[in-house]
């Protein structure tokens, strides 16, 4: 494998015709990891890859085709894999090994996936940027001194760098779109409960979502195909029968100009106004749209988040499994294991939920930020009966230095500010690369964000394949 | 104001050890943070008629075991200590 393939459409194809066995295309992948080792996208690269391609082999020989069969992804470091360490890259739980499948993990096992490894993250998916991997950080392949956004990160540079040709990321606030825009690739966060939760590490679970960063809008199409589903192991699932909304031939795209223009570098919003333009040339309609409570959803989100964050890390307590501390007593063992696994924005976010969700601050905060949920959710509804998708940039700045925020925690949570809305509500937002622009005289790239309705994927495919060209 | 003695019980309250020295950070941090998110107020106390739950679907399974067995060893294995099939802990009473 001289050069590897583009997409997986692509793989299939070569795979398919018997150009390319399933075991040469690991093996490429494999060298391509151990090329790219600087960058620090892999936590770990499985040791069995090989083994794995060997078998998706005999499958293709004995005429099985799937869309999936033989093809190498990656995996992020906070879904369960049998056997396999799942650290959520914390100190906390080094060394952990998971003793289920993730639902997803289980999908994509049935259709012969071929796992490389497992990938770089912010501990407990907290962050924006990686550098909070209790492991080391994560390089942006088109940048080394910059991060690749996170906390998806090191699955964003690893699909970005060829280094796998697709990867399974988790967005509780922006975490699979913010990491996509950062390192130019496509990145969907679903419809919460379009994909089981079950075998992903809690953080927030009213937010969380799986899904995948992929190097077309097709591949993540694909990928969205092959994980979702109702799932007994998680009740919050959407029934199979639930209706989805069809592609259909022309749109109506809303922009909340007024928030758009705050606070935006100048080159990300001209990068963002070309995408429009591209979309209202492919005869879709572009409209302004009025969504005031937008300005509150970060605040919003960051009472709800942390006080799920407080609740969820409730069990890491150095009893069942995980670092244990000895503190000399049964709490003094909780207290010193706790302290001592969980990293500073961990600990930070738990310390703020406690804050929130403490009897005295209840009704300021977590009660007020619950009333502030539903009048966003009713705002961006209404908006939703005149428009069939709202179009923000993914984020208000391209990929930042490594080092730059990590002083100032409120700077960085400032990096979400287009995508917690899409969690806080539970509808589908897909980030395609869309423009570019140039710092330092590196040539970096620009997410372009657009969010649908509950259940609305085909239309974020539909439009977003216009924005990166594969459009018919 | 947050005080270094704030974040002192707040942590107490979370069970998670905080050396002193990181106290007034957390304290300079935290108080950054609560006071952008304090914002919130001004959008749901404008509207006192805001619903402060979302609508709900309620799901319902049969009251059987539905689940897989058989990993217990797996999962006492994961304990840092043990006593044959048990976790152990510390003394409670």
């Amino acid at each position: 494998m001289d050069t590897p393939p583009k997409t997986i459409a692509h793989a299939r194809t070569l795979l398919d015709t018997g150009e390319l066995t399933a075991c040469e295309l690991a093996e490429g992948y494999l060298a391509r990891i151990e090329q790219r080792k600087d960058l620090h996208a892999y936590l770990e690269v499985f040791d069995d890859v090989r083994e794995q391609a060997r078998a998706a082999d005999v499958r293709i020989a004995a005429g099985e085709s799937h869309p999936l069969l033989g093809i190498p992804l990656a995996v992020k470091d906070n879904i369960l894999i049998e056997g396999r360490v799942a650290s959520s890259a914390s100190k906390m739980l080094e060394g952990y090994r998971a003793t289920y499948d993730a639902t997803v993990v289980r999908k994509l096992k049935g259709e012969g996936a071929v796992f490389l490894g497992r990938t770089n993250m912010d501990e407990f998916a907290m962050g924006s940027s990686t550098e909070n991997s209790a492991f080391g950080c994560t390089r942006n392949p088109l940048d080394p001194t910059r991060v690749p956004g996170g906390s998806s990160g090191g699955s964003a540079a690893a699909v970005a760098a060829d280094a796998a040709l697709a990867a399974l990321g988790s967005d509780t606030g922006g975490s699979i779109r913010q990491p996509a825009a950062f390192c130019g690739v496509v990145g969907l966060k679903p419809t919460y409960g379009s994909v089981s939760r079950s075998g992903l590490m809690a953080m927030g679970s009213s937010l969380d979502v799986i899904g995948p960063l992929a190097r077309s809008v097709r591949d993540a199409e694909l990928l969205f195909g092959a994980i979702r589903g109702a799932d007994s192991l998680d009740a919050t699932t959407v029934p199979d029968t639930a209706p989805r909304i069809s592609p259909r031939e022309r749109y109506t795209i809303g922009v909340p100009r007024s928030f758009v223009e705050q606070g935006v570098d100048p080159d990300v919003h001209a990068a963002f106004e070309q995408g429009l333009t591209a979309l209202r040339d492919a005869g879709h309609r572009v409209v302004d749209v009025s969504l005031p409570t937008l300005a509150q959803a970060l605040a919003t989100y960051y009472i709800i988040m942390p006080a799920e964050v407080s609740a969820n890390l409730a069990r890491f307590d150095g009893v069942r499994y995980g670092l244990h501390g000895d503190g000399g007593s049964r709490i003094g063992d909780y207290k010193r294991s706790r302290g001592a696994g969980f990293g500073p924005e961990p600990r930070r976010r738990i310390l703020l939920g406690t804050y929130v969700l403490s009897s005295g601050y209840y009704d300021a905060y977590y009660g007020q930020a619950m009333r502030a949920r539903e009048c966003i959710r009713h705002d961006i509804q209404g908006v939703f009966e005149t428009v069939d998708a709202i179009a923000t940039p993914t984020t208000p700045t391209p990929a930042f230095k490594v080092g730059e925020k990590t002083s100032d925690p409120l700077a960085m949570y400032l990096e979400d500010i287009f995508t917690v809305s899409a969690n806080i509500i539970g509808v589908p937002a897909l980030s395609v690369p869309h423009g570019t622009l140039v710092r330092d005289g590196v040539t970096l790239p620009v997410g372009f964000q657009l969010m649908a309705p509950e259940l609305g994927e085909a239309t974020l495919f539909t439009l977003g394949a216009v924005l990166t060209g594969e459009g018919s | 104001m947050l005080s270094k003695d704030d974040v002192r019980k707040l942590a107490d309250l979370a069970l998670i050890e905080v050396p002193d020295d990181a106290c007034a950070g957390l304290a300079k941090d935290m108080d950054a943070i609560l006071g952008y998110v304090r914002d919130v107020a001004t959008l749901a106390g404008g509207t006192s008629d805001a619903p402060a739950v979302p609508s709900l679907r309620n799901v319902m399974r049969e009251d059987a075991v539905t689940g897989v067995t058989g990993f217990r060893e797996d999962l006492v294995g994961q304990a840092p200590d043990r006593d044959g099939p048990y976790v152990r802990v510390k003394r409670i009473l």
